[in-house]
């Protein structure tokens, strides 16, 4: 088995994670049908998902919508997830995608957290090791800042300078030779911006509006990542994503915190009668992802299948090479011909396995890889 | 003397400095680590293991009347360090997992002892905290339901679902022989997995004999054995082969100079 591509997400408290990572799981088996790949999920990510799906069902059951409520996230989570082949389920690309409660980017926090500080640096490593970075963001909290203090108080409300410094750290990982052969890719995926379209049931007229505003708030994000990439080029996809898609933000409250900062509340009415989601350009993410194993799939298959090749030729060459008369009795005599005919058997079979995996698996993805993004995707790099 | 209860909420405002966090005190080690990727920590789920510390009890997704200014509901975790000396409460808390009711009651007498202005202010800092745990621990009793009856424990690591009488008998004796020192490692429910399959990984993973109640099982819910999981395949220790080669080259020798000899003799 492979290792798994690791992916991250990468926002602060209350952003909709969770539910991005459902709405992306969702669209993609959708996306796969009929393609004879499939996304397939292990036990537990299987019941995570599926308890979340049922949370997001209730809160759209209750007419009086409200994204804030469902239950936040209160420990680290990894979604393992495979694309496998219907044919045979041994054919199979593995990912491992991080979720953690988001109030973990603040410093200050993990103070307050026994444990908090080991638990965010095994956290800092997967994301560090992660081919994608994922950024979710409130749309609304952007589109809604009309007044001055109202503006001021994005960049705590959307913990920019956390957020910058896990990308920060990201980027320079990336930038290191050793993960030169992988890739990197950076998705902004502006969510709850229902509102702001008009290609999901909505009339909104917004999208330019909304992608200048992400562009200008996240610029400096981006130009950090980009400064830091100095060897290498970095992916960066803009993904405006609905991950409820019936619902539509009505109302926008800037109450003040008791600690003196201003807040921010929304209140949502729920389109016509809809009670399931529609959601719209999530799987944008995930083609993006495969369009990183095509990139990096065959250099990560390629190191494996070098490693075998090069056992299989070193268990030949012992096997030819001149031992001499005691040599060779002691070749025989010690069992060493027997292992040596077994091993060299077994690598030969691993070495046709992977080449078949290479092109089964490798046609499969490059078809998801090839899709077309949604209209409203845009790559930015 | 009931042990400490060590209290997990959060306040009512969105800030940060609010959110889920131990108040009053906290417990020195976070023994239920390990176990929280085989459990869904937002949920109902009920965690015993004995530790360094002695035997503690993790019962999480205890719900509150509270919400925070989202909306969100807002829950409670519970978390005894040492319960050996109580058996029976061990019990009476364990039985939780099967007891929606019991889970409510226990969500509202902490509502009752700690009023949502009182925890925000604790929080804040702004009053004093140091008798949470007592003051938890002595609600614990009227809260609980009691002690239900035992059953036969087998021996080893299991999984049972929670709708089997025999499993949740089972359940309640394993964390009394947890208690008791008579057996070692976890016994917890889970509604991250529901077949055999994700308690032998459970199980694999903690390196210890667990007892899982499944609370959602897939399937059967009678107790069935979790065979120790297969480990690394057994390498059988290669016995050298020196002196049998010696040997061998030895009996060569002496058959060719018998050879030399018997050539040399009959010339």
């Amino acid at each position: 088995m492979n290792p798994a591509f690791k992916a991250a997400v990468l926002g602060p408290t209350r952003v909709g994670k969770t539910t991005l990572l459902t709405a992306i799981l969702d669209e993609t088996k959708q996306m796969l049908a009929g393609t004879g790949v499939i996304i397939s999920l292990d036990e537990r990510t299987q019941r995570r998902v599926r308890t979340h799906r049922q949370e997001m069902q209730q809160a759209l059951l209750q007419r009086e919508f409200n994204a804030y409520a469902l239950a936040g996230t209160q420990d680290e989570a990894y979604y393992h997830v495979s694309l496998q082949s219907v044919a045979d389920e041994d054919v199979r690309i593995p990912f491992s995608i991080l979720d953690y409660p988001g109030k973990w980017l603040d410093p200050d926090f993990l103070d307050t957290v026994a444990d908090g500080k080991r638990k965010w640096r095994e956290c800092e490593e997967h994301i560090k090791a992660s081919v994608m970075l994922l950024v979710p963001i409130d749309a609304s909290i952007l589109m809604e800042a009309e007044t001055p203090p109202q503006r001021g108080a994005v960049p705590g409300l959307l913990q920019f300078g956390d957020v910058e410094e896990v990308a920060r750290k990201w980027a320079s990982t990336r930038n290191l030779a050793e993960h030169h052969h992988e890739p990197a890719v950076l998705v902004l995926a502006p969510l709850k911006c229902e509102k702001y379209f008009d290609d999901n049931g909505g009339w909104g007229r917004d999208a330019d509006e909304l992608r200048k505003r992400v562009a200008e708030w996240y610029g400096p994000m981006l130009d950090i990542v980009r400064g830091e990439a100095t060897q290498r080029d970095i992916k960066i996809i803009y993904a405006p994503i609905d991950t409820y898609g019936v619902v539509e933000l009505m109302e926008a409250d800037w109450p003040r915190e008791s600690d003196g900062r201003l807040g921010f509340r929304a209140h949502y009415r729920i389109r016509g009668d809809k009670t399931t989601p529609s959601v719209k350009a999530a799987g944008a993410v995930m083609t993006a992802l495969c369009q990183c194993v095509v990139d990096g799939w065959a250099v990560a298959e390629g190191r494996v299948l070098a490693a075998r090749q090069h056992d299989y030729a070193r268990l030949v060459a012992r096997d030819r090479e001149r031992k001499g008369f005691w040599g060779t009795i002691g070749y025989y005599v010690s069992g060493e011909s027997a292992r040596n005919a077994a091993d060299q058997g077994k690598t030969a079979m691993e070495i046709t396995q992977i080449e078949q995996r290479q092109q089964q698996v490798r046609k499969s993805v490059e078809a998801l890889a090839a899709t077309a993004y949604d209209p409203r995707v845009e790559p930015w790099s | 003397m009931t042990a400490p209860a060590y209290l997990m909420t959060r306040g009512r405002p969105r800030e940060n400095r609010y959110d889920y966090q131990f108040i009053g005190a906290v417990p020195p080690a976070r023994w239920w680590d390990a176990v929280t990727k085989h459990v869904q920590t937002t949920q109902r789920e009920i965690v015993v293991a004995r530790h360094e510390g002695g035997v503690g009890v993790y019962v999480t997704g205890v719900p509150s009347e509270r919400r925070d200014a989202g909306g969100t509901p807002i829950r409670y975790t519970l978390v005894l360090d040492d319960l050996r000396d109580d058996p029976v409460l061990l019990q009476r808390i364990a039985a939780l997992a099967w007891s929606a009711d019991g889970y409510e009651r226990l969500g509202e007498q902490l509502d009752k002892e700690f009023d949502a202005d009182r925890i925000d202010a604790i929080i804040r800092g702004d009053e004093p905290a140091e008798d949470v745990p007592a003051r938890t621990a002595a609600m614990l009793d009227s809260a609980l339901e009691p002690a239900a009856s035992l059953g036969d424990d087998p021996a080893g690591s299991w999984v049972g679902g929670v709708k089997d009488r025999d499993a949740r008998r089972a359940f309640l004796a394993r964390v009394t022989r947890l208690a008791a020192a008579e057996a070692e490692g976890w016994a917890f429910t889970s509604q991250a997995f529901g077949t055999l399959r994700g308690a032998h990984e459970a199980a694999a993973d903690l390196r210890a004999p667990v007892a899982i109640m499944l609370l959602d099982p897939d399937g059967t819910s009678s107790i069935q054995e979790i065979a120790p999981g297969k480990g690394p395949a057994l390498v059988k220790e290669r016995r050298s082969r020196i002196p049998l080669i010696v040997g061998l080259s030895l009996a060569a020798v002496a058959l060719i100079l018998a050879i030399v000899w018997i050539m040399r003799s009959s010339a």
